[in-house]
């Protein structure tokens, strides 16, 4: 039976050059259908790296009750220091709470096309960096604490123009300059400018915080730190875990993404799979003959379906491949700006696997009817078939 | 059209191979009614944007004044300007998240895109805590006209110290395309005067009509310089340039509608010019036929474009009406309203674009076959 299998599915692919071009119909549908489903999926892909590359559960935020997000938030100056005294805190060696409250802002950057497009500021503190160990400088250095000076994430410094190392940063109170570039390894940071909170505060005439955060003594201190919190209720804060923080508020835009692609990417395989039936048919309809001598010499129906379905899922396949291989040259790795934040357009493996397996169904789908009807040809009358 | 049931015995020839087709088209148009739909509404917003108007921001964090309004108010080439605030808080649950609009007077003129009736206007104007908000609020929300909407703030933002303020809803109005995170309009004066005094006079956005739209870049590049070394210096929008980067932002969506539309029709490309290739290489023997009766080259030629067009035609007719009962059924779902992404817009024109795409496709399909048949050899063909 598998010998059958093998023979009759071997004969048939190597047969396929004859009918080439209607097989490039299942190819060219594939790839693209499978092309923009994986294209318009590397957003949310990207876009959930960003967030879970950003999310440290080691860290935590503390926003005021009622905010959702950090851009929205104000915490003023007078809360901060009861909420760092907060247990659960790790602490440095000098028993000072590695917490940093932290001031956000936007800065108006300018598109390559001429367009002004905001970019987060954000303003960090003293444990700042103790806070982030993944920020590096590229180039330049880092800001002076309580100089007017800016550093910009590799990102925002690639996509718009007059932020490069040396460049001068217009400010409400002049001109800051921007001292050096960092990375922090793909996360939102990467898309922002960072400078010193207390400088950026009083250029800003601003007196509240948006956001603390915070690293934790250890991986059950959330419960201590949002008890002790919750005792105070005349601060009205919450602490929330970093990673479920940019879980949260990444999760309306994946949706979306995710939404857009599977329904687009449904609407095109739903036309790839008509194409598929098509030309599985019209296969079909041009072996004819050879499907019946096949069936006198004594091969089975089921050896004769499968080779039709063998037929349209590497059809199938090499499809989707070409549609990926497009998507992957054409996308992986560019930065893309929703809002004010900067992600990357990724192509994962995980993604190709979602593309070859919707490739996969929609071959079955396209091969299964074709190959019964292969399978059922009534011998003698297709042994006569022209 | 006499010679329309040649071309429909032709493509009932194969029944499978017509229906396949015209579905896959289908399919195809429908995306491509969609992608093209959405493409028209965001292009909509851009023609809509007045050109004569423009908003002016703050240049850096922080707010403008009501004295920097006078100043600007007091320009020639200005026709009206209103001046708009607004805070973050919730309505009962922190989940509910409420951004009220306080509007001026001069709002009536200088937003007049905003659902509101000269009534409704005078209304807002004379109650102090009433609130006009749009229907996708009040569903969201629960609220119908008449009831108490108290609104609560992270910040302490009355000058009593309350955080809480005590709106109630005049009026349910229709949601606008533009706005659809929801509306709620609110009373500028009350709110000005309810605030903390520190805060009084800080408005977050005016709305300016020039009287000539050719003097929006002059005005745009006098107000900033006028403002430059103030305390609060200014950053003026254009209407227009807004349009262009609302909404979602910098979504690239002719980029994208493009790219998904012509991975649509270069789908069914392969499939019609395959299947009429088909069709016609089956039908050599008919073609000959034809020729000898008498059908001219272009006759033949007609023929097999028809052939190419119909299912091309009809599955663009039938992708556009499903495209429409997808729009109206998205139109509604709450994660395209968090995104504040407005449905796509299906108008006769967008049919027209799918329409002259379908023909376009149906021709390039049709056309290495047609040009076959045309110089077909009778005699060699007939013998077949």
């Amino acid at each position: 039976m598998v010998r059958q299998i093998l023979a009759v599915t071997w004969l048939n692919l190597k047969n396929l050059p004859s009918r080439l071009w209607p097989s490039l119909v299942i190819v060219t549908g594939m790839a693209a259908a499978i092309g923009v489903l994986v294209s318009i999926l590397s957003l949310a892909e990207g876009y959930t790296q960003m967030a879970r590359s950003t999310g440290d559960p080691g860290r935590t935020i503390i926003l005021p009750e009622g905010a959702d997000k950090e851009e929205f938030a104000t915490l003023p100056r007078g809360l901060i220091g009861d909420i760092v005294a907060a247990p659960g805190i790790a602490r440095t060696a000098d028993g000072a709470s590695l917490a940093d409250p932290e001031y956000i802002s936007t800065f108006h950057a300018t598109r390559s096309d001429g367009i002004v497009a905001l970019i987060l500021l954000r303003g960090i503190g003293r444990k700042g960096l103790a806070l982030r160990p993944e920020l590096k400088i590229v180039s330049g250095r880092m800001f002076r604490p309580g100089a007017r000076e800016l550093i910009v994430g590799i990102t925002s410094q690639n996509r718009y123009r007059g932020l490069a190392v040396g460049d001068k940063a217009i400010m409400q109170d002049g001109e800051w300059p921007i001292v050096g570039s960092f990375t922090t390894g793909g996360d939102v940071l990467e898309g922002e400018m960072l400078g010193d909170s207390d400088t950026l505060m009083s250029a800003a005439r601003k007196n509240a915080f948006n956001s603390v955060i915070v690293r934790l003594a250890g991986p059950d201190s959330l419960a201590t730190l949002q008890q002790a919190l919750a005792a105070r209720p005349a601060l009205a804060v919450r602490a929330e875990r970093q990673s479920e923080y940019y879980e949260r508020t990444s999760q309306g835009t994946v949706t979306f993404f995710r939404l857009v692609a599977f329904a687009v990417g449904g609407i095109m395989a739903l036309g790839a799979l008509f194409g598929a039936l098509n030309t599985m048919y019209s296969a079909v309809g041009a072996r004819t003959r050879e499907i019946a001598t096949l069936r006198a010499l004594g091969f089975g129906g089921v050896a004769v379906a499968f080779s039709v379905i063998a037929e349209s899922i590497l059809l199938a396949l090499a499809g989707a491949l070409l549609g990926i291989a497009t998507a992957w040259a054409l996308l992986n790795g560019q930065s893309y700006a929703f809002a004010y934040t900067l992600f990357h357009l990724t192509v994962s493996p995980a993604l190709v696997g979602i593309g070859l397996g919707w490739a996969l169904a929609v071959a079955l789908l396209g091969g299964i009817l074709p190959a019964v009807r292969a399978a059922r040809l009534p011998v003698v009358d297709a042994l006569r078939a022209t | 059209m006499k010679y329309f049931p040649l071309v429909w015995a032709a493509l009932w020839r194969k029944p499978a191979r017509t229906i396949l087709t015209f579905l896959a088209a289908a399919a195809a148009f429908t995306l491509f009614g969609l992608a093209i739909g959405v493409n028209a509404t965001y292009a909509g917003f851009v023609a809509r944007a007045r050109a004569d108007r423009v908003y002016v921001n703050p240049r850096f964090e922080g707010t403008l004044t009501l004295a920097q309004a006078s100043r600007i108010a007091r320009m020639k080439e200005v026709r009206a300007i209103g001046a708009e605030d607004f805070f973050i808080g919730y309505y009962r649950d922190p989940k509910n998240m409420v951004v009220p609009g306080f509007m001026d007077h001069g709002m009536r003129e200088a937003a007049a895109d905003y659902p509101l009736t000269a009534a409704q206007w005078d209304q807002l104007q004379a109650s102090p805590t009433g609130v006009f908000i749009d229907n996708r609020t009040a569903a969201r929300l629960g609220l119908k006209p008449g009831d108490a909407m108290p609104v609560l703030t992270s910040a302490p933002s009355r000058r009593d110290g309350s955080k809480l303020w005590p709106f109630h809803v005049l009026g349910v109005v229709e949601n606008p395309p533009w706005a659809r995170a929801g509306l709620v309009m609110a009373n500028y004066d009350y709110y000005d005067r309810t605030r903390p005094l520190a805060q009084a006079g800080q408005v977050g956005q005016l709305f300016v009509l020039l009287q000539d739209p050719d003097r929006v870049p002059g005005f745009a590049v006098q107000v900033e310089g006028m403002f430059a070394n103030s305390a609060n210096p200014a950053w003026v929008v254009p209407d227009r340039i807004y349009a262009q980067v609302s909404g979602l932002y910098q979504f690239n969506i002719p980029l994208l509608t493009q790219g998904v539309s012509a991975a649509g029709l270069f789908m069914i490309l392969f499939l019609i010019a395959n299947g009429i290739a088909q069709s016609v290489r089956e039908r050599v023997a008919e073609f000959a036929v034809l020729k000898t009766l008498g059908f001219s080259d272009w006759g033949v030629t007609a023929l097999v474009f028809a052939e190419a067009a119909i299912p091309c035609l009809l599955g663009a007719l039938v992708g556009f009406a499903i495209a429409m009962a997808v729009a109206a059924k998205i139109a509604g779902l709450s994660a395209l309203q968090k995104m504040n992404v407005a449905p796509p817009t299906l108008s006769l024109n967008v049919l027209a674009v799918a329409f002259a795409f379908a023909a376009l496709v149906a021709f390039a399909s049709a056309a290495l076959p047609a040009w076959r048949m045309r110089r077909l050899d009778i005699a060699t063909a007939l013998r077949r």
